[in-house]
């Protein structure tokens, strides 16, 4: 698993670590074995940096109900 | 049709990334021979590929201009092509698989139909999200929940005494099923119909449940007069609070007092004969 989705999914999981203006999580981000870009970009809550430095899609549809 | 071993599994991932899976949907994800993915947002899209070796993207049977009906045709032949040729296959659909999605109940229904077994396994859905965010409880006043676009189209009976909450209002009266999203003309009319129940100014919620952990929900209040030029996309959902206070059925209230009433003046015997009963017809029903 690459580290940065890593990161997302202990964050997922821990909520006391991803609260907003959390300290620990500021630390938790800080320690991770990112590289600087990628930890500028999470500190930063920068989704799209993020999503650019990981290589994910540009554009993402979701699945729309077709009434009848 | 005799069936063969292939199977199919709908999972829910739930809405964010890491928070809300359950343990059923990520063995179910991990023991399949192939997954497909359904989901929302390109980093939650990262972390499914990275629980199989072989994850499949829904994604590219989008296109604009291209009929959302196609898409879906061929998102199922796709999944019940690989359950044909024998393989344990799982879909793994963002929030609940099982919740505007009607692909996922379709794949369900079409494998069973051929002789497969296949079964949806719940996840955490926006509606989920939304009642914790918004802090609504629907048991309080009651919730309406319709897709904006069938609202439009069909007569239906609003109770301002309670909740409604319209999704995909980002698409809101797109009869062509090839757009992602319309425009202001399309939520005048909107608001024309939600007229006949709501006044102007009446105070609503945008809502947009968060992905990721470190993202929050969108949670925009504003006045319903303003919901024509608001920003909205795909995934924003229009909650309107009752608007009215919840109207008494005093004729329904009286006939539960004339019940009570009589269930009073019968012996007490009498009545723990009765409840013997019904617990004898439920226990064999």
């Amino acid at each position: 698993m690459s580290d940065v989705i890593r990161v997302l999914e202990e964050l997922g999981r821990n909520p006391s670590l991803s609260m907003a203006c959390s300290e620990k999580y500021f630390a938790s981000v800080s320690a991770s074995a990112l590289n600087a870009a990628q930890r500028h970009a999470l500190l930063g809550r920068d989704m799209e940096a993020l999503n650019e430095l990981v290589g994910g899609r540009n554009t993402m549809r979701c699945l729309i109900a077709t009434p009848e | 049709m005799t069936a063969g071993k292939g199977s199919l599994s709908c999972v829910g991932l739930g809405m964010m990334l890491g928070a809300h899976i359950g343990p059923r949907a990520r063995a179910t994800i991990e023991q399949a021979d192939v997954v497909f993915g359904a989901v929302s947002d390109p980093l939650v899209e990262l972390w499914l590929q990275q629980m199989h070796p072989d994850v499949r993207s829904l994604q590219p049977y989008y296109a604009e201009g291209k009929s959302r009906h196609d898409t879906y045709r061929q998102m199922l032949d796709a999944m019940l092509g690989e359950v044909r040729a024998g393989r344990q296959v799982c879909s793994a659909f963002y929030g609940h698989p099982g919740v505007f999605a009607r692909v996922a109940h379709k794949a369900v229904a079409q494998a069973r139909e051929e002789g497969f077994e296949a079964h949806m396994e719940p996840g955490v859905s926006a509606e989920d999200c939304l009642y914790a965010d918004l802090g609504i409880d629907p048991g309080d006043f009651g919730c309406q929940h319709y897709e904006a676009s069938q609202f439009m189209f069909y007569q239906r009976r609003i109770d301002p005494s309670a909740y409604l909450v319209l999704w995909q209002i980002g698409v809101a009266g797109d009869r062509t099923v090839r757009r992602f999203s319309t425009g202001p003309a399309y939520r005048r009319l909107l608001l024309e119909r939600l007229a006949e129940d709501y006044l102007a100014d009446h105070v609503v919620t945008l809502y947009e449940a968060a992905t990721l952990p470190i993202t929050m929900p969108r949670m925009e209040r504003l006045p319903l007069s303003q919901l024509v030029d608001a920003e909205l996309h795909l995934q924003t959902t229009l909650v309107i609070p009752p608007a009215i206070p919840l109207q008494r059925n005093e004729a329904m209230m009286e006939k539960i007092s004339q019940l009570d009433d009589e269930a009073r003046t019968k012996s007490p015997s009498r009545d723990q004969e009765e409840i013997c009963q019904t617990s004898s017809v439920s226990l064999k029903s």
